[in-house]
């Protein structure tokens, strides 16, 4: 089987994140490879060990893109390649999807296309669907349990309601949550492969595409505001009374 | 502006944030409804009592089952006659990638998973979390129409109006399914503790329970953990109104209250949950480490000195075996509308 | 003595003994050399007098188990000179009338008299003990993993042996009183053969003589036997132990560990998955073992029901050594010498080595297997994970980014060495008191200590990252490599005069291992800087008056690994508390003896393996069982390890930083 993992280079999640100048900032914060594409690679490489194949691992960006192509070689991914242009600078969500479509068509018999459910920086986990409806391909998105028998694919989604269980012919783009389960650490003789491997460019002349016009407009950033976490203790005359007021607190911070 | 509102539901159940949606749209103009499915009566009837002022229906059997490429297409075909100057998804698993196939389609943008907006003439403007919400960023697209996904509980609800309806117009469904859908399972075991949206976690303090009736015939060790037991029971029941998972320090594991599968921490599971509460667990950095990333974290404890309450953004000094129930029933009570 | 037969007989016997130990010292050559590297040399020469001084006084073996070592010396000293009387007998065997004369003759035969009996008494002495009392320290659990081969064939070896000894110095000691018995008068010179020549005192001359013959040929003979015996014996050791304290590596600390080139692209194998991936050292401990459970019997792990025993790693090693002629086709190493829970079980505390009365060094061994399951086969513990790649991404096994690093002094004036470049003292303090509640107490107990008595100091804050400690422990070289290089060129630059560290963890890689980098760095534990500071009268603590708490809490020191065991640092924690008026009562286990807090080694941040009890919770109970209400510590390890055990257990102890007690004591 042919497989291609879609991967990011995002700044660590423990990174504190800032707005300086116009531009979020991270400091010395390392960067690495996008969480959730560690989930992507899993999922490559275990379809890879089920079914035999390739993986190839694939990323648009500068050279920060190395390093989640390294991350990806690492676990086991068997090549890499990098998506590169100056005329890039910026490209949003959906400019990738179209990027990444037209690689996928340029590399030609890819049976499955893998991509982490979204990028940590950006946040928008569009582009997997985005990619797929650009190919033709179906768009399995959110899928926790992947099986193919032959070109016959069949995958467990991961529904706000359970999971919906779905089958496709190949070829088609999935994106990953992580019940696929836990990704593989890079063991430290894949770390020295992958610093040895030669990663190969692709531009957008050699891809054959013109540079995607953008089409949202990023007017500005703000940090959010951040209360200091300083501890609100919530209090009441009984259990009951505290409670409810806990409990509106805690809605009131929209994260239900 | 004309809006057309993708109305997200499952079986006919609409999801709140499609409401919620709604709310927005109407703050703009008129409000087309759309509902793609089958056996969507009473839906439709919520829709016009939650303010949409007409619905466009696409009903058929091959629509009982969302496909995402069955239901972009027959949105992509809606448009094929008629124009709107925005769309609305509410971000769900479905609105989102519906609103992002719909972008492709429509040769136009989207914005994504927005938490407030304004319009000035016809031009929306909206701020969307992005770095797991450490920065917020302004957008806006010049291209149209305009698409934008709305954050679940972001916006307020619109209170229905009984009785109140409007036109429903039948449109095709649209073709080109690429899926079939076989059937649905829930998640066996309830929600995995690394996927949960919210965690309740439970430390040595949940044997501390004094006025549970303790069965007879139990020694000292086994007492304490049937009592502890008993805790953790009560705090699944806050997890399952909430839609969590629970889990454990490692002082709880190690006593013997809980499996290793459920502990939290350095050497248990890394969690990001966006809601942790910490209930009789003292914060020992190890525990720390494991949950530290959460985006809002609840501590229940009886020490004040406990270090768990220099993470947390609430906190009660009390005894969590009379907080938790009552929180659940808070809960309940505020979840079931 | 001789007739002429014997004597062409025993030069044959002779002849045919030096071949075969010849064949016998050869293939043990051969074996040792296939290990990596070479003695040196000089390192002998260096330590020759050394070395021969404690192996006349038996020092190291000394050090544990008194009467068995007593015993022991007994049957040393006796074979030390039963050399000479073994050379004398076979002088005497080929020339007719060969005595030695006058006083020297007596002394000797004085000398040779008490050491056979000295030799027997021991013997017999050892043969109660393992045969009939069958201790339980002379063996290893079943769940060790042991050489099949092992459990019979110590048993074996100790009987063949035993006999060997008695016989050989039995009939020696026995042709001598024949010798008196047929000379018709007794040799005061000679008392306990004296008694036994009583015995013969009716025999005929003929039977006297060939009794002489027969005790010569019993003794001298047997020797023969016995030496080609000797490669496949524990017995060995005679001549390994000695070699091994003449030629074992220089090294800076017990557990400073090698130095491996990550930038080498020319290694192929990391750490050790084969015996021919080991030292030649680590081959001739092998040698130098003389089984006699030491290192199991003060091994942490052991003592808390692991699976884990040092001693049966190089039991296993040198039974598996026994059947071979060269290493090549041996088994990995976690197949026969050690399974990989027991080598994930090590805490490197570093008491095997310390105790072993020959010189080996087991936990180098598990520390190299560990390099090789996890940079070559990528086994091991999965809750490492985190710690790996808390160190690999901010640089601090928590994962805890540095940003926040100086969270600890808030609200206290500690100067980073942005605002004061030239300290007199750089205070490396370490991501545990840094990062972890409890031991940030520790912290910021000792910058209340340095700022009340003025010192000139700073910390390197922000830029302070983790030494790497945890990661080379657990076998990760690469990410140490990574630590260690960016830490060295940071200190370079800064070229502190001194350092100063609140861990002894740091204390040791700072110390011992980033010279191998580059570094060479003068450290110190706080404990000694605070000794510093109250001897110069910088630091003043309120001395004990009557009005003290009626009943001043009863304090016992715990002596870290890294601090005690490893760099020798004892006296110094002990003043201070003395200095800071604390009454203290000493566990049975102190000082080099201490017993592991069950940090180390990385076990930190993994769940301990199986065993029967929490290393730590040991711990605790020897402080209650001394009665000790307060455990005084030197280390944010031990302190975060015997915190949560004493918790555990009901919280009747204490645990405190010595540098709380002196915070709590500063007269202000």
């Amino acid at each position: 089987m042919k497989l291609v993992a879609c991967v990011k280079t995002t700044p660590d999640t423990t990174a504190t994140v800032k707005v300086e100048n116009g531009k979020p900032t991270w400091g010395e914060a390392p960067l690495v490879i996008n969480p959730w594409d560690e989930y992507t690679v899993e999922a490559a490489l275990q379809l890879k060990e089920a079914n035999g194949g390739t993986v190839t691992a694939i990323s648009v960006g500068g050279e920060e893109a190395r390093i989640a192509l390294k991350h990806a070689l690492a676990m086991g991914a068997d090549e890499a390649l990098l998506i590169s242009d100056p005329a890039l600078k910026p490209v949003d969500p959906q400019g990738i999807a179209l990027i990444l479509a037209a690689v996928l068509q340029k590399l030609g018999g890819v049976d499955l296309a893998f991509f982490g459910r979204q990028a940590i920086d950006d946040d928008s986990g569009t582009t997997p669907a985005q990619a797929a409806r650009l190919l033709g391909w179906p768009a399995l998105t959110l899928v926790s349990v992947i099986k193919v028998d032959g070109s016959n694919l069949r995958v467990e989604r991961a529904i706000e309601e359970g999971r919906q269980i779905v089958t496709a012919r190949l070829p088609a783009v999935i994106s990953l949550v992580k019940d696929i389960g836990e990704p593989r650490y890079p063991s430290f003789m894949g770390i020295r492969r992958a610093s040895k491997i030669e990663i190969p460019t692709w531009s957008l002349t050699q891809i054959g595409i013109p540079a995607p016009a953008s089409v949202v407009e990023y007017l500005s950033v703000m940090d959010a505001p951040v209360r200091e976490v300083v501890c609100e203790l919530v209090t009441g005359a009984n259990p009951q009374e505290i409670a409810e007021h806990l409990a509106d607190k805690i809605l009131g911070e929209k994260l239900l | 502006m004309n809006t057309l509102v993708y109305i997200d539901h499952f079986k006919g159940e609409a999801l709140p944030a499609s409401w919620e949606a709604v709310g927005v749209a109407k703050t703009l103009g008129t409000v087309t409804g759309l509902v793609i499915g089958s056996g969507l009566e009473a839906l439709t009837k919520s829709a016009f009592e939650y303010g949409v002022d007409e619905i466009l229906v696409a009903e058929d059997a091959a629509l009982t089952d969302y496909r995402a490429e069955l239901y972009a297409s027959t949105l992509k075909q809606a448009f094929s006659e008629r124009n709107w100057d925005v769309l609305f998804f509410p971000t769900t698993s479905r609105g989102r990638e519906l609103a992002a196939m719909a972008a492709i389609d429509l040769n136009t943008g989207v914005l994504v998973d927005v938490v407030a907006l304004e319009a000035s003439g016809e031009r929306i403007t909206a701020i969307r979390p992005t770095y797991s919400g450490k920065v917020l960023a302004k957008v806006t697209s010049s291209l149209k129409p305009q698409i934008v996904t709305l954050r679940g509980r972001a916006f307020p609800k619109p209170s229905p109006q009984p009785g109140k309806s409007g036109t429903v117009t039948k449109i095709a469904a649209g073709s080109g399914a690429l899926t079939e859908v076989e059937g649905y399972s829930t998640a066996e075991g309830g929600v995995s503790l690394t996927d949960a949206n919210v965690i309740v976690s439970g430390g040595r303090g949940l044997a501390e329970n004094q006025s549970a009736q303790l069965p007879a015939g139990l020694d000292a060790k086994q007492g304490e953990i049937w009592r502890a037991q008993h805790g953790f029971t009560m705090l699944k029941e806050m997890a399952d109104v909430l839609g969590g998972a629970v889990g454990a320090s490692r002082a709880a594991v190690d006593a013997g209250y809980v499996p290793y599968a459920m502990q939290v921490g350095q050497t248990g599971k890394l969690v990001s949950p966006n809601i942790y509460f910490a209930c009789g667990i003292s914060g020992a950095i190890q525990h720390l480490a494991g949950m530290r990333s959460s985006k809002l974290i609840v501590a229940i404890n009886k020490d004040p000195d406990a270090p768990i309450f220099k993470l947390a953004r609430f906190g009660v000094v009390g005894d969590l075996f009379q907080i938790i129930p009552a929180l659940t029933i808070a809960f309940k009570q505020r979840l079931a509308k | 003595m001789l007739t002429l037969p014997e004597k062409i007989i025993f030069i044959l016997a002779a002849l045919a003994t030096l071949a075969a130990v010849f064949f016998a010292i050869r293939r043990l050559v051969r074996i040792i050399s296939a290990g990596h590297g070479h003695p040196d040399w000089k390192l002998a020469r260096k330590r020759l007098v050394n070395v021969l001084g404690r192996m006349a006084t038996f020092q190291p073996v000394f050090r544990l188990r008194f009467w068995p070592s007593l015993f022991h010396g007994l049957v040393g000293w006796g074979f030390i000179f039963y050399v000479l009387v073994n050379l004398v007998e076979v002088a005497q065997g080929f020339l007719p009338g060969f005595v030695i004369p006058g006083a020297v003759g007596d002394v000797y035969r004085f000398l040779a008299d008490l050491s056979s009996v000295a030799v027997l008494a021991g013997v017999v002495f050892f043969i109660i003990r393992r045969f009939i009392f069958r201790p339980s320290n002379l063996s290893t659990r079943q769940t060790t993993l042991l050489s099949p081969k092992a459990r019979f064939g110590i048993w074996r070896d100790s009987a063949i042996v035993a006999t060997f000894i008695i016989l050989h110095v039995g009939a020696r000691f026995t042709g001598q009183s024949l010798a008196i018995a047929a000379a018709g008068k007794p040799d005061r010179w000679q008392p306990f053969a004296n008694t036994l020549a009583a015995l013969f005192a009716g025999m005929s001359p003929q039977a006297l003589a060939i009794g002489e013959h027969v005790a010569f040929w019993l003794a001298i003979g047997l020797v023969m036997l016995f030496m080609p015996y000797f490669a496949y014996s524990k017995h060995v050791h005679l001549f390994f132990a000695p070699l091994n304290f003449l030629l074992k590596p220089e090294r800076r600390s017990i557990g400073e560990l090698s130095y491996i080139n990550l930038d080498d692209n020319s290694i192929q194998q990391f750490g050790a998955a084969k015996l021919q991936d080991l030292g030649w050292e680590q081959l001739m401990d092998a040698y130098s073992c003389i089984m006699c459970f030491r290192c199991q019997e003060a091994c942490p792990a052991y003592a808390t029901g692991k699976v884990l025993s040092p001693a049966a790693l190089e039991i296993n090693k040198r039974y598996f050594l026994n059947t071979v002629h060269s290493l090549n086709d041996s088994p990995a190493l976690t197949e026969f010498a050690i399974p990989a829970e027991a080598v994930w079980a090590c805490t490197s505390c570093g008491a095997c080595i310390d105790i072993c009365p020959v010189g080996n060094e087991p936990m180098r061994d598990i520390l190299d297997i560990r390099r090789n399951l996890v940079l070559m086969e990528n086994t091991f513990p999965k809750q490492l994970e985190s710690a790996f790649r808390g160190m690999e991404r901010a640089a601090n096994p928590w994962g805890i980014p540095p940003n926040e690093r100086m969270k600890w002094a808030e609200g206290l004036k500690v100067p980073t060495i942005e605002h004061n470049p030239e300290p007199d003292v750089l205070w490396w303090v370490g991501c545990a008191p840094a990062t972890d509640a409890r031991a940030q107490k520790t912290a910021r107990a000792f910058a209340n200590i340095l700022n009340t008595a003025g010192v000139n100091y700073a910390v390197l804050g922000q830029n302070e990252q983790c030494t790497g400690d945890s990661a080379r422990r657990a076998g990760r070289e690469d990410i140490f490599f990574g630590l260690a290089t960016a830490n060295v060129e940071l200190l370079n630059e800064i070229k502190p005069k001194r350092i100063v560290t609140t861990c002894p963890h740091c204390l040791h890689t700072l110390k011992n291992e980033y010279p191998a980098f580059g570094g060479n760095y003068e450290v110190i534990h706080h404990t000694q800087f605070i000794n510093e500071l109250i001897d110069s009268g910088k630091l003043h603590l309120k001395p004990q008056t009557q009005s003290d708490e009626n009943h001043p809490p009863s304090v016992t020191y715990h002596d870290p690994c890294y601090l005690g065991r490893q760099n020798g640092i004892y006296a110094d924690p002990r003043l201070v508390l003395k200095n800071a008026c604390s009454e203290l009562v000493e566990m049975p286990r102190h000082a080099d003896k201490s017993f592991c807090c069950g940090a180390g080694g990385s076990q930190m941040w993994k769940e301990e393996e199986h065993g029967t009890a929490r290393v730590s919770e040991a711990r605790v109970a020897e402080a209650r069982a001394c009665g000790a209400e307060m455990m005084a510590v030197a280390c944010p390890f031990c302190m975060i390890m015997l915190t949560d055990a004493a918790k555990a257990d009901g919280e009747d102890v204490k645990v405190v930083d010595v540098a709380e007690i002196v915070a709590s004591r500063i007269l202000d």
